[in-house]
This record gives C-alpha cells, structure tokens and sequence, in this order.
C-alpha cells in the first residue's frame, strides 16, 4: 500500500472532529474544511448612514450561539455554523464570509443582532469620519459712514 | 468614491465548488422568485422538508399539502426605504418566492405538523401506515440440523 493511500485511509478512519496529528492531510486547511462539511458563503446587503455602515446577512439555522463574528488585521469574519443534525447532509451545514474594513469604521463598536436567521451588523464610523455641517456665522455688515 | 469599500475576500475553490453543488441538488424540485435550499429526509414513519426562510415570520408562510406534493410560499421585505443610504451591496432579495416538491412516498396531510425557528422552516408529515417499511421476519429452518 502506498503513502498516500494509507494516509487516504487514515483520514476517512479520522473523526470528523479529532484530527489524527500526526496525518499529514490532516493538517491540510483545506481538507480540513471539505471534511467539516459544506461552507458557503451568505447574500449580504450593505449600506451606508450618516454615521454608520450596516451588513445584514442571511444566515438560517445559525442559532446565536453559533455565530461568530470577528475583526482582526482590518478584515471582518462572519462566521455561522448548523448543527447537521438538522438540516441533513445535503444542506450547508456553516458559512463563512470576509470582508475589508475601510478605514473610517471604529472596528471596537460594532454591534451584532441575529433574528429569524438574518444578522444584523452596524458599524458606526469613527467620529472623525462622520461628516460634519459646519455652521456658517453670518455677520452684520459694518456700517460704513461718511462715504 | 466607495468604489472598493467592503471588498469581499476571495473566495476558496472549495466554497465555489460548494455552493455549485447546493445549486445543483436545489434544481430537483420547481421554484420561483428566490430560491432559498430544501431538503426532504424520508424516514420510516415520516417524511421531514426542511426550508430556508430567512427573515420570515410565520405569518410570512403558506404550506400546502395536495396529494404528495408539497407547496411552500414565502415572502419578505428586506428594503431599507431610508432616504440618504447609500448602497454597497444588494444580494438578498425580497420577493415572494414559491417551492414545490413531489415527495417520494405518500403522507398523510391531516397529519401535517410545521415549526419555524432561527429562519428554518421544518414540515413533519407522518406516512400512512400501509405504505411504510414492514420487518419482515426469517425462519432460520436449518437450526437443528446436523452440520
């Protein structure tokens, strides 16, 4: 038997969940993801306010103890995972999708709320990017005399 | 001016082949509108339709059960209708959307038992008691018999 049947077998005997450390594909990330089950990636809206950047995301079946959501290196992770169980073999069973924060998001406020299977993500801008009106102070003209 | 805001991170091979394939396996049964997956489980006394329905209420759903065909009709309404956002993205959509399936075993539709919870619709529907798998019994007539 070669190499790389052996290892093909020890990764089908490997639980899903307790990866044998010592198989080489074992370690591979992708793999790895393959034997997880499916990802895909959700349908997102984005929009833009005044002082904030909202991400709604369609995420059935995550419960909020399923979801995870990050910020590191200026990169936003959504994260959701389905218990199999539920949906079957054929259904997604987690998604995942990244986005590039632009600089003028404040990365420490964001404010998550999952309902009916749809995230709810506001990004409120950092203050010195929220647009400001600056008043204009109209002063009476001096009067001029002796003219 | 936003034109790379929330640039998405690519996506791996494995998430495109994967979302190909939820594509595939939701060309078996008819659709309108949005096609959100579904998925049939025939178990011994009853058959389980799971739905996606994400951002749907209850009051959002209509089941029909007419012989073993099963219709389901959603709507939602994901528009903003704010006045000054400004728009990154637009994948969710809102339409109605309808799903039909054949199921492949007659069910009992008085039967019928729906829930929705976390943006998943899930339809219980018990099988008549004729047409379920049977155990059938075996006579082992060699037992006694002289090897």
């Amino acid at each position: 038997m070669t190499d790389e049947s052996q290892a093909e077998r020890a990764a089908v005997r490997t639980p899903r969940h307790h990866p044998d450390p010592g198989d080489a594909r074992a370690a591979d990330p992708r793999l790895a993801r393959e034997r997880e089950g499916l990802t895909v990636q959700p349908p997102v809206d984005i929009y833009e306010t005044h002082d904030a950047v909202v991400l709604i995301a369609d995420l059935p079946g995550v419960r909020p103890d399923g979801l995870e959501v990050t910020v590191h290196d200026g990169v936003l992770n959504v994260r959701g995972t389905i218990d199999p169980q539920v949906l079957g073999d054929q259904m997604p069973t987690r998604y995942e999708r990244s986005f590039n924060l632009p600089e003028m998001i404040d990365q420490h406020q964001l404010h998550a709320r999952l309902s009916d299977g749809v995230l709810h993500l506001e990004m409120p801008k950092r203050a010195e990017s929220v647009p400001r009106k600056i008043q204009v102070e109209v002063k009476p003209r001096a009067k001029v005399y002796g003219s | 001016m936003f034109a790379d805001i929330f640039s998405p991170m690519p996506a791996l091979p494995i998430d495109r082949l994967m979302n190909d394939l939820v594509r595939y396996f939701n060309r078996s049964a008819s659709a309108t509108g949005t096609i959100f997956p579904l998925h049939v489980d025939t178990q011994a006394d009853q058959v389980t339709l799971t739905a996606f329905a994400p951002g749907c209420s209850a009051k959002d759903l209509t089941i029909e059960v007419e012989g073993n065909e099963v219709t389901i009709t959603g709507r939602r309404d994901v528009a903003v209708g704010q006045d000054g956002v400004t728009w990154h993205r637009r994948e969710r959509s809102s339409s109605a959307w309808t799903r039909s399936v054949a199921l492949p075993v007659p069910i009992e539709a008085d039967s019928a038992f729906a829930e929705l919870a976390h943006g998943v619709l899930t339809l219980n529907l018990k099988r008549p008691a004729e047409t379920r798998p049977r155990m059938i019994g075996i006579t082992d007539r060699s037992a006694g018999e002289a090897p």
